[in-house]
Parts: C-alpha cells; structure tokens; sequence
C-alpha cells in the first residue's frame, strides 16, 4: 500500500513556486514567442514539423529547469530520507519505488501541461490542432523519457553525497539546464553521430519522430528545413537508434546510480554546515 | 535499554567529534552539556543520519545497523530529518505520522495545548515558523509515536516558562526511554526520577540520578573517593558524596562548571 509520502510528493513537485515560475510560466513565454515570434516565416505545411521540433526543445528546457528544483529538493531531503528508510514503515525499497513511481508521474503531468499550452497557443493562433501522429508513440516515448530524466537526477544527487562535496551541490543541481541548452543549439548546429550520444538531443530526435511520424534531423534544424523547403536530402537521424540509445542511458545510468548508493558513506550534516 | 559502545564520529574524516562514547541509558535521562560538547551529533549518529566512525548502538540487543523500514525504535525532535518534503506543516505532520505510525490525533491535540492550532499548521511551513513553534511541531511529533527511544535535542530551547512547564508534564507522563540533550541546568530540580549524564569535548561522563546529583560537592581535582570525575583539556572536576568543596545545588546553574571547562 502506498504511503502519504507518495501522494504528498507529487503535490509538493506540483505546487512548488519554483517549479511553477522556471517550470510553467517561463516556459510558457517561450511557447508564446515559438507561435507568435518564430513561426512568421514557415510555411503552413511545414508547421506541423515546427510544432513537434518547439515542443521536443521546450520539454527538454523545461524538464532540466524542474529538474534544478527536485535535484535540490532531493539533496535537502538526504538526511529525512536516511532517517526515514532506516526508522520508518518506508524501508528504502518502498522508498525507491513510491519516489520513483510520484517523479515520473509529476513528469508525465508536467509534460502534459507544457504540451497543452503549446497546442493551445497554436490552435489560438492558427485555428487548427497540430496533434501528434503517433499518440500511442508519443506517450510511451515521454514515459521513457521521464525515466531517463528521473535516473539523470538521482546520478546528480548520488554524485554530490558520494564524492563528498557539498560546496558544487548547487552547480551540479543547474547541470540538467546547462545540459538541455546543448540540445537547443540543435536549431543550429548539426550534431552527426554526437546527436545518438548527447541524451537531451535525444529526447528532442524522439519526440519530433512520433509527433510528425517523419525522421529527425542530426541537427541544423533551420538549415535542414530549408534544404527540404528547397527538395534537398537533409541530413536524417535514425530514431530507433536514439531510442535505443536513450534506453541505453537509463540502463548505465541506473547501474551507476546502484553502485553510488551502496559505495556512498554518506555527508554529515556537520560537513555540511562547515562547508 | 539502549547500550552505546565505542562510538566515534567524526566531520569528513578530520578531528574526532564523538571520542570512543559507551554508555547505557536505562531509564529517562538527561544528556547535560554545553553548546558544541556533542550532544547533537550523538543524537545524529543514533538516528543513523551522521556516518560513524566506529562503534555500535543496539536497542534491547537489536544492533541498530541492521534495522531498516522499522518503527517504534527511534524518533528524535532534529529539524534535519523532518525536511522530508516541501509541503505545509499539517501535510507534513500526517505524512510523518503515517510512515512513523504516530498517532494524529494526539499530535494535534499537544500542538493545540502549546497554542498551534490546525488552521494555522496548514498555512505555514516548517521554515516560515518562528524557532519556537519549530521547536514545538518537532516535540509533538516525537510525543506522537511509540518509539521507544525519545530523542529530544533541547526542547525547551525558545518556549516561554508556562510551555516549559506543560511539556515537562508530558515528559513525565511519557512511557518511552527519552534522553534529553539541554545545556540548561534549571531542569535539573525538575527532574526527578531520572538520570543526568555529562557530554565534554565528544565524550560522555556519567550517569548519575538526578536526585543524587543535587546532594553532590563539587571539588576542583580528581578525587578518588569521587562519584564522578570529569577530566577536560583545561580542568578536572570530582563530585562527591563528602561534605567538602562547594555543594553543587549551591551553584543553581551548572553554567559556572561549564564556564570552567
């Protein structure tokens, strides 16, 4: 049976000012301009592929802003959860589970939202609905990717107890946003092979294959769009392949995250008021 | 009983904190000491939030290491591990109370006598209460649950004499092993029935009864008829049963012997 703590995380995640202004609203800003700003010069046939390539881009944003906040939240939570697993009806597995089982369900919401708020802004601004093709597609991908997002954090955190260094557990907590930004120079910069590697360029490549059910471009989306505007072969990113490679980093990440868990000796909190 | 042997702590493997610590607690006791004498990071280390250096704890033979996803061993008032989610304080009062198996109802009902009513847990947050309103949420959860072991870490630190007076009532009232860490002597007179033991410079001196402890002399050097001796960098103090020195209940406040240390 679940606990409170499973029910009262997802809460907290959604309610969260931080996740609400840096999560939500800036990223709505950006929806705004993405309708509103960047789409004056694409063709009503292509919009589709802008929808789906706005969408990839923000969620990546927008996930490595959240995941700024659950990083730390989590961080501050390392001495109750220690507590918690060893003294409470919560041992560490039911812990795992119900924090693993409430994060991926506030990044399935979370994603939910910033996807209806672009759709929505679109239908406002072009009086159509730009839905994926591949609905069954895009919301297993998205799970998929909440999970990598969800084994990307806990790396992040377990990082910062194992090595022992309290003093970056700010600066590795903004590394997801630093990280998703890499994915936004995709717009201009063409990845090659790197975009099978780069997990966030990943999660865009993906996201615009089930949307559009048409293959991602390696990078350089504008140059690539106009190449196709103009009948050239833009250059294509096999999505089965970013799949299985995003698959492959929650596996690797997962062993990692294992061995952090049973290798770390954990920070006191004295370490941490003398840092 | 819970039986503390050779426990060392230290912070990021420097200097010890905790120095080799066995001791025995078998009824309440009072952990005296003053600020930075280790009383807190002994707290931490039972809790299993501080890694040990050395050292076991067990709770009735049961070592302490070994247990996992259990309740009713230990609960303590550390604001530290009640950081568990960012939620108000009445949502994090139930969420505590149910992984803890504490009772609410009763949580509530402390809370209330202490002046904290539901309407205003649900507005605040643990980090928007003032020090003392922290200091009483965190008491009545530890009163709440059927730990048997009762850790509080100066809980009267930021109450007013009449909230002092109520929780000393429901100290007394309670049924579980509480061991109480204060650097304020005054509780001394307070508590009888209990033991008293000493914290200095990471190591524990003690324990004696409260009560015998008020009929004590103090005398500024090891004596080897002494109940107690304490031995410091600067200072050996020995209490003792003979009518010489200066009787410790003279000093009202202990704060002059830890001014000394």
């Amino acid at each position: 049976m679940l606990s409170k703590y499973f029910r009262s995380l997802i809460r907290s995640y959604l309610l969260n000012p931080y996740v609400i202004f840096w999560g939500v609203l800036f990223i709505l800003f950006w929806e705004v301009m993405s309708i509103y700003v960047f789409t004056q010069n694409v063709e009503k046939a292509y919009m589709l592929y802008s929808i789906a390539s706005f969408y990839g881009q923000l969620l990546i944003i927008g996930l490595g802003s959240v995941a700024v906040t659950l990083i730390q939240s989590m961080y501050i939570a390392s001495f109750s959860i220690r507590y918690i697993t060893k003294y409470s009806r919560l041992g560490p597995k039911q812990f795992m589970a119900e924090n693993f089982l409430a994060t991926i369900i506030f990044l399935l919401i979370y994603s939910a939202i910033i996807w209806v708020l672009l759709v929505g802004l679109a239908c406002i601004r072009f009086g159509e609905w730009y839905l994926p093709k591949n609905v069954l597609g895009i919301t297993l991908s998205t799970v998929i990717i909440a999970i990598f997002m969800y084994v990307f954090m806990m790396f992040m955190t377990y990082i910062i107890i194992f090595l022992r260094v309290p003093k970056f557990a700010s600066f590795i907590s903004f590394l997801p946003l630093m990280l998703s930004f890499v994915s936004y120079a995709s717009w201009w910069i063409d990845f090659d092979e790197l975009a099978y590697i780069v997990p966030f360029n990943l999660i865009s490549n993906i996201i615009f294959y089930y949307y559009t059910d048409s293959k991602p471009f390696t990078g350089a989306i504008i140059e690539n769009f106009i190449k196709m505007s103009m009948g050239q072969q833009p250059s294509y990113a096999d999505p089965i392949l970013s799949m299985l490679s995003l698959v492959i980093w929650i596996i690797l990440l997962s062993a990692i995250n294992y061995l952090l868990i049973k290798k770390s000796k954990g920070i006191s909190y004295e370490e941490l008021r003398i840092v | 009983m819970l039986r503390v042997e050779g426990l060392s702590v230290s912070y990021g493997g420097k200097e010890l904190v905790l120095k080799n610590v066995t001791i025995t607690f078998d009824r309440k006791t009072l952990l005296l000491g003053p600020n930075g004498a280790g009383k807190t990071t002994f707290f931490r280390a039972i809790c299993g939030i501080t890694p040990k250096v050395s050292g076991k704890i067990y709770l009735d033979g049961v070592d302490l290491d070994m247990v996992s996803g259990k309740t009713g061993y230990v609960v303590a008032n550390l604001p530290e591990i009640h950081n568990l989610l960012y939620v108000d304080a009445y949502t994090l009062l139930e969420v505590y109370m149910d992984l803890l198996e504490g009772d609410t109802y009763r949580a509530l009902e402390i809370l209330e006598l202490f002046g904290l009513r539901e309407s205003f847990l649900k507005k605040a947050k643990l980090h928007t209460m003032s020090a003392g309103q922290r200091k009483i949420f965190l008491n009545a959860i530890v009163l709440s649950t059927k730990a048997r072991v009762k850790l509080l870490d100066e809980p009267f630190e930021q109450l007013d004499p009449a909230k002092k007076s109520l929780l000393i009532e429901l100290l007394e009232k309670d049924y579980s092993l509480i061991i109480l860490s204060t650097h304020e002597t005054w509780l001394i007179e307070k508590l009888s029935g209990w033991d008293a033991a000493f914290m200095f410079e990471g190591q524990i001196h003690g324990k004696i009864s409260v009560d015998k402890l008020l009929g004590l002399y103090v005398v500024y050097e090891a004596d080897p008829n002494a109940v107690l001796t304490i031995r410091t960098q600067r200072v050996v103090i020995s209490l003792v049963e003979e009518p010489k020195g200066r009787k410790l209940e003279d000093f009202m406040s202990l704060d002059y012997i830890y001014k000394l240390m």
